[in-house]
């Protein structure tokens, strides 16, 4: 459950997008504080993955608003630019307000022609975060935490499923990220693997990481989640506790729902 | 500190590689034919066609020689300019007199039928058109060549005289009567179509005529009929009669102190020579006027049998050895096309330098935001892979002065084929790298977009480093059809490795160079594809 008292990180105001006249989100209001763990569910298609990219604008909503630590991320963000763009002031701080959101992919993305320490390093540096040394110190540990210490010097191509995601994580975390965004991080994964990710990820929760998960690891979202959100419909049509959505669901859409996954 | 220290290192390096570069290019500008010269007054730049025994080829040791040669390094002796030898494409050739690029067309240059379009010195040979056959053809006369297929070629005064506007009826409705009139590009391939009967008989000057058949033995004859006769002139830019006239006089000295005569003994071609008729009487102190005057009119119309002809043994015997048409062995022709190897190496290594660079450029143009440069990207690049190359060679050399009227000077000629050859390829090689581009997954740019890096960031470290690994493959075709496509370098006269290779097959009257060009390209790719694959091999560290 989370506290009363704790930060509010993400506020999100009638957020709404559509691609061309299919309307995906329409007016979605919440707000995430610090220290959450939030499982967003619903069926495949319901806009819970556009949703969760709309927070880092990966997505750009048509409208709406997107405050992060009170600052509105709708205002920063231009067009889509061409390479050769003049960064503006609120580009660059749409940047540095990314480096606090951190985001994990079902299909990992990590960089195939860098090496894993490399892949963890090199955010860091560029962004002048941290200095060289500091940044590997700081990989070693990362490295510790998700197990993978001796795959430092390897390219991901020669790692499993499980092994890149939990590199992704490790990268992700290397930015020291306020919150991070999980979009269906076990969904591209052999059935063996997804424990390993899964248990990473209780792990980090555990730690207070705020963490936003779509998800169609039920068990996980019950174990783990303080709040789980149901979307149907465009928009989210029932959230709370993992026992009130999964042991007293209301609407007959979740009811639906949950009769299909469980 | 240390690291920033580094960094300008790097930085001077980079700068000192670039301007050793730019030096190298302007070097290799000025190379052409290894006479550094500007179109100033004390050079004469001599164009001709290299393939074109006895007036003008080229020789075992890769010089260019040849009567007209000769002609005109006396002319320059005496004038005390510097000759500049240069090997001309022959259907260019009034584009390159009219741009500047060359002073003269000196080189067995036919007169009949031209007169109004340059302006001439007086005629110094005399030629007459003639019809060779193979030795046991059924052609004895010209009437029997009659439903035959006869070749000609391209742009020369055999073909004017057949379907020129001043051609003859008679020659007219003989040309009438053939199967066909081919057009070749040489008198090499010229043989080897009549040799392998896939033309009939070639018609051709009688001087070269008389080469031919002393270099190839009695294989082939001579008709006794000759079509026409004409005579060789001196053709200078329309107008430039200042030029014409410092030349001609000096011809005149020369014919005068016998030097001409010697010239055109040295070269077998005493016979022909008419300059004599036409020194000013003023010149003329000694009476020595009738002597040759009736033997020069012409071979053929005075009916004696030039195949086993004892004069033309005579004339000929003693010099051919010398100068021209002793067959070389593999050898010595791989030797002579060590020079052209240089200047086809230097076409492929300068296109690539400049052409990959601005393929990038191109590519981000073409897949810039904006809908107008979009659109010139797009345009640029249709235009440059629809088109062929040899005509965007043609537009870059000759277009500063048919467009802007600039003057042309000597060693743009290197400049122009870089940068024809470089701003073709870079439109293949943009939409080669747009495709790489386009090929990395969404979700690179995606992972580092949330990870805070910039574009910039982003292409250089994730996106440009997985393009090259993609783009390898069609690359390699792209460098390797570079390679062979640098021969096209010929249209604008660049005498890359084949063009050096047909002047030496024109000179020996063999095909064999043709082959060791070819066994040469072949190797070169062979080193080529042999690199590309190292690269690839190295870039799959990662997939």
């Amino acid at each position: 459950m989370s506290d009363k008292n704790s930060k509010v990180l993400l506020e999100i105001n009638n957020l709404k997008k559509s691609y061309g006249n299919h309307v995906v989100l329409d007016g979605i209001h919440t707000t995430i504080s610090q220290g959450e763990v939030i499982a967003i569910i619903g069926p495949s298609g319901c806009g819970k993955s556009t949703f969760l990219r709309s927070l880092n604008l990966l997505e750009r909503p048509d409208s709406g608003e997107i405050l992060f630590e009170g600052e509105n991320l709708m205002d920063m963000a231009g067009e889509k630019q061409g390479l050769f763009h003049k960064k503006t002031s609120s580009e660059k701080s749409l940047n540095a307000l990314r480096e606090k959101i951190g985001m994990v992919f079902q299909q990992f993305n990590l960089f195939p022609n860098m090496t894993v320490k490399q892949n963890i390093m090199l955010a860091p540096v560029k962004l002048k975060l941290m200095d060289k040394e500091a940044a590997s110190k700081r990989a070693d540990e990362l490295l510790e935490r998700v197990g993978l210490s001796d795959k430092a010097d390897t390219y991901p191509n020669m790692l499993s499923g499980g092994q890149k995601q939990r590199i992704a994580i490790a990268r992700s975390l290397a930015m020291n990220p306020s919150v991070m965004l999980f979009d269906e991080p076990t969904s591209a994964l052999d059935p063996e693997m997804v424990g390993e990710v899964l248990h990473l990820m209780k792990e980090l929760a555990r730690d207070g990481m705020t963490m936003v998960v779509v998800t169609h690891e039920m068990g996980f979202a019950r174990e783990v989640a303080n709040r789980v959100m149901f979307i149907d419909e465009k928009n989210i049509m029932e959230e709370g506790s993992p026992e009130e959505i999964f042991s007293n669901p209301k609407s007959p859409r979740l009811k639906d729902f949950l009769a299909r996954v469980l | 500190m240390k690291e920033s220290n580094k960094g300008k290192v790097q930085r001077r390096m980079l700068l000192l590689a670039a301007v050793l570069l730019a030096g190298i290019f302007v070097w290799f500008g000025s190379d052409g034919t290894a006479v550094q010269a500007e179109n100033d007054d004390s050079t004469l730049i001599v164009g001709f066609d290299a393939s074109f025994p006895p007036y003008g080829y080229q020789d075992e040791s890769g010089e260019y020689v040849g009567f007209d040669l000769d002609l005109a390094q006396e002319v320059c002796k005496r004038n005390g300019w510097k000759l500049v030898k240069q090997p001309i494409d022959w259907d260019s050739k009034d584009m390159e007199l009219n741009s500047g690029s060359i002073d003269c067309i000196w080189n067995g240059f036919t007169m009949n039928g031209r007169e109004e379009e340059y302006t001439w010195s007086v005629p110094y040979v005399d030629n007459s058109q003639v019809v060779i056959v193979k030795a046991d053809s059924a052609i004895h006369k010209l009437s029997d060549m009659a439903g035959k297929i006869v070749a000609v070629q391209a742009d020369s005064s055999a073909l004017a005289a057949f379907t020129g506007e001043d051609a003859t009826d008679e020659n007219k409705a003989l040309c009438e009567s053939f199967q066909d009139l081919q057009q070749v590009g040489d008198y090499n391939s010229a043989f080897m179509n009549l040799e392998s009967g896939m033309v009939d008989a070639i018609c051709m000057d009688i001087g070269v005529a008389k080469y031919q058949i002393e270099s190839r033995g009695d294989a082939f004859r001579m008709l006794e009929e000759s079509v026409s006769s004409e005579q060789y002139g001196i053709g200078f830019k329309k107008g430039n009669d200042t030029l014409r006239d410092t030349v001609q006089n000096t011809l005149f000295a020369m014919s005068e102190d016998k030097t001409f005569e010697t010239i055109a003994k040295e070269w077998g071609l005493t016979d022909c020579i008419c300059l004599k008729e036409y020194v000013p009487a003023l010149l003329v102190e000694e009476g020595d006027m009738e002597d040759d005057e009736k033997s020069q009119t012409s071979y053929v119309e005075e009916g004696e049998e030039i195949v086993q002809g004892e004069k033309v043994q005579e004339d000929t015997a003693n010099n051919t050895e010398g100068k021209s048409a002793s067959k070389s062995d593999f050898l010595s022709i791989a030797k002579q096309l060590g020079k052209g190897m240089l200047a086809t190496l230097s076409i492929f290594f300068f296109t690539l330098l400049f052409s990959l660079p601005l393929g990038l450029l191109l590519t981000f143009v073409r897949m810039s935001k904006y809908k107008v440069l979009q659109w010139i990207a797009r345009i640029y690049i249709s235009i440059m892979r629809g088109t062929p190359l040899m005509l965007q060679l043609l537009v870059v050399f000759f277009g500063p002065y048919y467009l802007l009227k600039m003057n042309l000077s000597y060693s743009y000629r290197f400049y122009a084929v870089i940068i024809g050859f470089s701003l073709n390829y870079a439109a293949y090689f943009a939409e080669i790298f747009r495709s790489g581009i386009e090929g990395v997954p969404l979700g690179q740019r995606e992972a580092a977009s949330v990870l805070g890096y910039s574009r910039m960031q982003t292409f250089t470290k994730i996106i440009f480093p997985q393009m090259v690994k993609r783009v390898m493959p069609p690359v390699t075709n792209e460098v390797i059809t570079l390679v062979k496509d640098t021969s096209l370098a010929f249209a604008l006269a660049y005498t890359e490795m084949f063009t050096l290779a047909k002047q030496i097959a024109a000179a020996q009257t063999s095909i064999l160079p043709l082959f060791v060009a070819g066994l040469f390209y072949y190797i070169f790719n062979f080193v080529v594809a042999f690199v590309m694959e190292a690269v690839e091999k190295k870039l799959n560290y990662y997939r």
